[in-house]
């Protein structure tokens, strides 16, 4: 690529956008209007195909009473009840217990995920080559087992016969009692300590590879240019590091927290498929409460909070992440 | 490209469609026929991979006779029981479900209600041994009131004690023990035997494994409506009926007394730490005794040294009663060929197979149980288990694996040391607003 | 906690010199460490398909198996819907990884590149759909594809996949396409490449360091996915190496066998990782030379 220098990349990075001559129209095939709708139709018009009907069936269930198979298969047998269900589901007490614990739950991981993730997205940019193959190898490992295994692996290693973690506890203490220690008994240490790490564990492969591969955007001429200028490899980071890869963890962050909001296979293998209530976030509650017992209406119906209350979140988020790439910012 | 294309837009077409015609009709379940004519079709038949794996002569043989018989191949499509609820769910609902299908027994009471099966009811009496089919796996299959048949068992399975003859006979038991309170004196005695042994179970009783400690709530209480019994319309528990709450405590004097480390699993890895050593007795599924001594995962040399008796009751020739789990066999009401669905039923469960298949599992009539009694000597005690008295999940069409859920926490929380009148009446408000929906 | 580690990452990248070696070998260690970590569970499964009953039944958990058994793969490797079901998930992840990208990259350079009408709704619809849980719209999404005459088919679940990956693909890759510079497009444009070519030619290269991440994702998404694959095509009879591996669970007339399962799912497992060792190794000096230098 011999378009670029080095000199058009400091100026783009360090002082804004180069005044051009059509400011409205930045970038290649900015010609006409149409472009931008036909980049999407095709993702429009595949996921319209795959997931209209779906999500007008949920919004539809979720205003009637099909809460058992034989009103899914006769609908005639069911009726419209308005917000009925959703008074339901809001009345549960149990509802809001959940709600409350999936939100400390989720704070939980999405801070210990992010902030693990990216210590160390850069400790492999510190390390020699060999090392940085192994971690990533070992990552693929982890990303690439079967979520199906992995619950099974580390009830295994939890257990309290003949579990690996009481056991290395054992030989580290000397204390024949922590061998049989239940980690499970006691769900505020199972789930937020067993079960977070399981999803932590599960989760960081992505992050230290997603963020590894955008610390590969920082230019070295930045880099370079920050420590000359004297900044402090805490300022040269805050400065330099995280303006270029703040798009990325933006999105990441905000990716984690709606998968790890609505986390279910995981706490749900490592209980081996019967959690108690103890565990349940709200990802399980839709499972136990509606999925499992076919009811459909239940299901939407909770499904629907899961959405809003993700949004209600998010929403300030959304307004900076909607600036992403928006031309006139 | 273009194939995706054309794929898009053929689904696209086809939601306005799907949107108005999902509603179908079904106030009257079809009626069945035995249908012969079969040349030149091919049927599709939905077994579970147990049958793969444990009797595929059984299947083999069946096929041959039902081409024989009616001309017509089968295509048998191996399934797990993995999210197998979800597949019926879709697959019922669609235009092209199989021509029969195996499920499970705790399954069938919401199908049923649906419609989603072909009423056999009219051909009921040509299929072999239906007057003698086990009564818990029979009304299984039947409606609510009993009066129609929707599926055909299949086989069936229960829970016994598994013991290690040697351990108790070092410990001074002779004889296999007739009532609890033997059952009670003679792992007392195991248990004083081996106190030297870390982490020792006398009788190894995972909390979570709430189908036994059901059992000896049904031993006091009685087999009929456990968990829950219907009045009229309406469901009430019968989990706080103090005679069951009474059986409840005995399985859970005998937990705490004789059982480490299990209060909040279930009986999942009993067999690989009965294989360890340390348990002297379990409560397991027939097939749980070739499980611990399995040459890959378990320890053959206990080989000689492990025995199973139906688990005892409270007085001699009693037994505490055995939860029958098992497999029912189905015509789905949207079947391309349900007659000859239904004739591969009548072949696949008729005395010949069953009489193979008791080689491997209960079979699913009560004269056919000899066969399987005389198969091996393992298989005397799940067959008595069968024989006597059993007891089944209420039949609702409401009932889910939320309720299973549910009283799997709840029985490992009276373990875990939950009082067993509050933890069984806080499950019994759960299940029964579950089953009056 | 996040300004420790990066410190001294600077001045390395700059300047190796003796000081740093050694700093080198300390982040080596640390680093090594994290790897020791993360693989230990993933060393335990695999130690668990070559234990022999020996090490199964001891009392205490063994590190090491004191002999190796092949028993568990020889399971695997004689079962004969093995291959077939691994085939089945090689053409769907293909299929769904390809679609994916494609569909997803062009989303993302308009959202990325452009300001329209609808924008907004665009990217707000595309986060949303990532919220709806997928275990509760399986039964309509069946319908649908039922309709289509798509069930039972590999296509047919391909396309059901575009419903996780396409509006992943679109967020992500977004992020990736607003760091390169709009003027590389012009400047490209300048010394003679047509609109496509500064396309092909700049901005593809440039993002393959996000394609690259979100491909990844996409496929192992895409290769562990098991309910909708296992609902979509029950009436065809096929299945996926997911649907293949719960052969080896409990069912109400035999135990588990965990040992083939392990040694299944390390066998489904293997390729891909595998492909993206390979394929790192390969795409790796592009990457770490420094994107924007193109």
């Amino acid at each position: 690529m011999s378009v670029t220098t080095d000199e058009t990349v400091l100026r783009s990075e360090i002082s804004g956008p180069v005044p051009v001559e059509k400011p409205q129209r930045r970038g290649f095939l900015a010609a006409g209007h149409y472009i931008p709708y036909a980049l999407l139709l095709p993702a429009a018009l595949s996921l319209v195909a795959v997931l209209a009907y779906p999500l007008y069936s949920l919004f539809d269930l979720s205003f009637r009473n099909v809460n058992r198979y034989a009103y899914l298969v006769n609908p005639s047998l069911a009726k419209y009840v308005g917000f009925d269900g959703f008074a339901k589901v809001f009345g549960d007490g149990q509802f809001w217990e959940v709600v409350l614990r999936s939100v400390y739950f989720t704070v939980e991981l999405v801070v210990l995920s992010m902030v693990l993730g990216m210590l160390f997205a850069l400790l492999l940019n510190r390390v020699s080559g060999w090392v940085k193959v192994t971690a990533i190898t070992v990552m693929m490992f982890v990303w690439a087992i079967p979520a199906l295994v992995t619950g099974t692996i580390f009830r295994w290693l939890f257990a309290s016969n003949g579990g690996v973690v009481d056991y290395v506890a054992y030989l580290v203490s000397g204390n024949e009692s922590v061998k049989h220690y239940d980690w499970f008994a006691n769900p505020t240490i199972g789930l937020y300590v067993v079960a977070a790490a399981v999803i932590i564990w599960g989760a960081l492969p992505f992050l230290v590879l997603g963020l590894n591969a955008a610390l590969t955007q920082v230019p070295k001429e930045l880099m370079e240019a920050a420590r000359l200028d004297g900044a402090s490899p805490f300022q040269a980071f805050r400065h330099v590091v995280i303006p270029v890869i703040r798009p990325f963890l933006m999105i990441s962050a905000a990716l984690s927290f709606i998968w790890d909001f609505q986390v279910f296979a995981q706490v749900f293998s490592l209980r081996n498929t019967s959690p108690e209530p103890g565990y349940w976030t709200i990802g399980t509650y839709l499972y136990e409460k509606g999925i499992v017992a076919s009811k459909y209406s239940d299901s939407s119906v909770i499904s629907i909070a899961m959405i809003v209350l993700m949004l209600a979140v998010l929403v300030f988020y959304i307004r900076q992440m909607l600036k992403i790439g928006a031309q006139d910012r | 490209m273009n194939r995706k294309i054309a794929a898009v837009a053929a689904v696209a077409t086809v939601l306005v469609a799907s949107a108005c015609s999902s509603s179908g009709s079904s106030g009257d379940a079809k009626q069945a026929t035995l249908s012969k004519d079969g040349k030149g079709k091919k049927i599709t038949v939905w077994l579970m991979d147990d049958a793969q794996k444990g009797w595929p002569g059984v299947v083999d043989a069946a096929k041959a006779e039902f081409k024989a018989q009616t001309g017509a191949d089968v295509d048998i499509q191996w399934q797990t029981w993995t999210n197998y609820t979800t597949k019926l769910d879709t697959a019922l609902l669609s235009g092209n479900a199989p021509d029969a299908i195996e499920l499970g027994n705790t399954q069938t009471a919401k199908y049923i209600e649906a419609g989603s099966f072909v009423d056999l009811t009219g051909v009921k009496g040509q299929f072999e041994n239906s007057d003698k089919w086990l009564d818990s796996l029979a009304a299984s299959g039947q409606s609510a009131d009993g009066s129609k048949t929707y599926a055909v068992p299949y086989y069936a399975g229960a829970r016994v004690l598994i013991y290690r003859k040697d351990l108790f006979e070092a410990a001074g038991v002779k004889d296999a023990p007739k009532t609890l309170a033997e059952l009670k004196d003679a792992l007392a005695k195991v248990k004083a035997a081996n106190a030297a042994v870390p982490g020792f179970s006398a009788l190894y009783l995972p909390g979570q494994n709430w189908y036994t400690a059901a059992s000896f709530g049904a031993g006091s209480f009685g087999v009929k409506g456990i968990v829950a019994k219907k009045d009229g319309d309406k469901w009430t528990g019968t989990l706080t009926d103090p005679k069951f709450v009474d059986g409840v405590k005995t399985w859970n004097d005998l937990q705490k007394e004789f059982s480490v480390g299990g209060t909040t699993t279930d009986e999942a890895t009993q067999d690989a730490l009965m294989a360890k050593g340390n348990i002297a007795a379990i409560v397991g599924a027939g097939w749980e005794l070739g499980s611990v001594i399995d040459p890959k995962a378990g320890d053959p040399s206990l080989k000689d040294k492990l025995a199973t008796i139906a688990l005892p009751g409270a007085d001699a020739g009693s037994t505490t009663p055995a939860f029958l789990g098992g497999s029912d066999l189905a015509v789905p009401a949207k079947a391309a060929n349900p007659g000859l669905g239904a004739t591969f039923l009548q072949i696949y469960t008729n005395t010949k197979q069953q009489t193979e298949l008791a080689k491997f599992a209960i079979p699913n009539a009560k004269n056919l149980v000899a066969a399987y009694k005389a198969a091996s000597p393992a298989n005397k005690a799940t067959g008595d288990a069968a024989e006597g008295s059993t007891w089944f999940i209420p039949n609702s069409p409401m009932w889910s694996g939320a309720d299973e859920t549910a009283l799997k926490n709840a029985f490992g929380a009276i373990a875990g040391g939950g009082d067993p009148a509050a933890e069984l009446k806080k499950v019994q408000d759960t299940v029964v607003k579950d089953l009056n929906g | 906690m996040t300004t420790a580690a990066p410190a001294p990452k600077v001045r390395a990248t700059v300047r190796p010199t003796g000081e740093n070696r050694t700093m080198t070998w300390i982040w080596n260690v640390i680093g090594l460490g994290f790897a020791a970590v993360m693989a230990f569970p993933i060393y335990w499964m695999i130690i668990t398909t070559f234990k022999t009953n020996k090490d199964l039944i001891s009392k205490d958990p063994t590190f090491w198996p004191s002999s190796f058994s092949f028993q568990s793969f020889q399971t695997i490797f004689d079962d004969k819907d093995f291959l077939p079901s691994l085939q089945n998930t090689l053409l769907i992840t293909l299929g769904s990884v390809v679609l994916g990208l494609v569909v997803g990259f062009l989303g993302a350079v308009a959202v990325a590149r452009f300001s329209f009408r609808g924008r907004s709704f665009f990217i707000v619809t595309m986060l949303v759909v990532q919220m709806v849980p997928l275990l509760a719209i399986i039964v309509p999404l069946f319908v649908v594809m039922n309709g289509a005459g798509m069930t039972g088919t590999l296509f047919g679940v391909m396309l059901a996949y575009l419903v996780f990956t396409v509006p992943y693909v679109i967020w992500t890759l977004r992020s990736f396409i607003v760091n390169i510079p709009s003027e590389l497009d012009e400047a490209a444009m300048v010394d003679g490449c047509t609109q496509w070519g500064a396309f092909f030619r700049v901005i593809l290269p440039l993002t393959l360091p996000g394609l690259i991440t979100t491909g990844v994702y996409c496929w192992i998404q895409a290769w562990n996915e098991f309910i909708v694959a296992n609902t979509l095509l029950s009436t065809g009879g096929q299945r996926t190496a997911m649907g293949w591996l719960t052969f080896y669970a409990t069912t109400p007339t035999r135990g588990a066998d965990y040992g083939a399962q392990m040694a299944g799912a390390l066998m489904v497992s293997l390729p891909v990782i595998l492909m993206f060792v390979l394929f790192q190794k390969k795409v790796s000096a592009g990457l770490t030379a420094g994107a924007v230098k193109g």
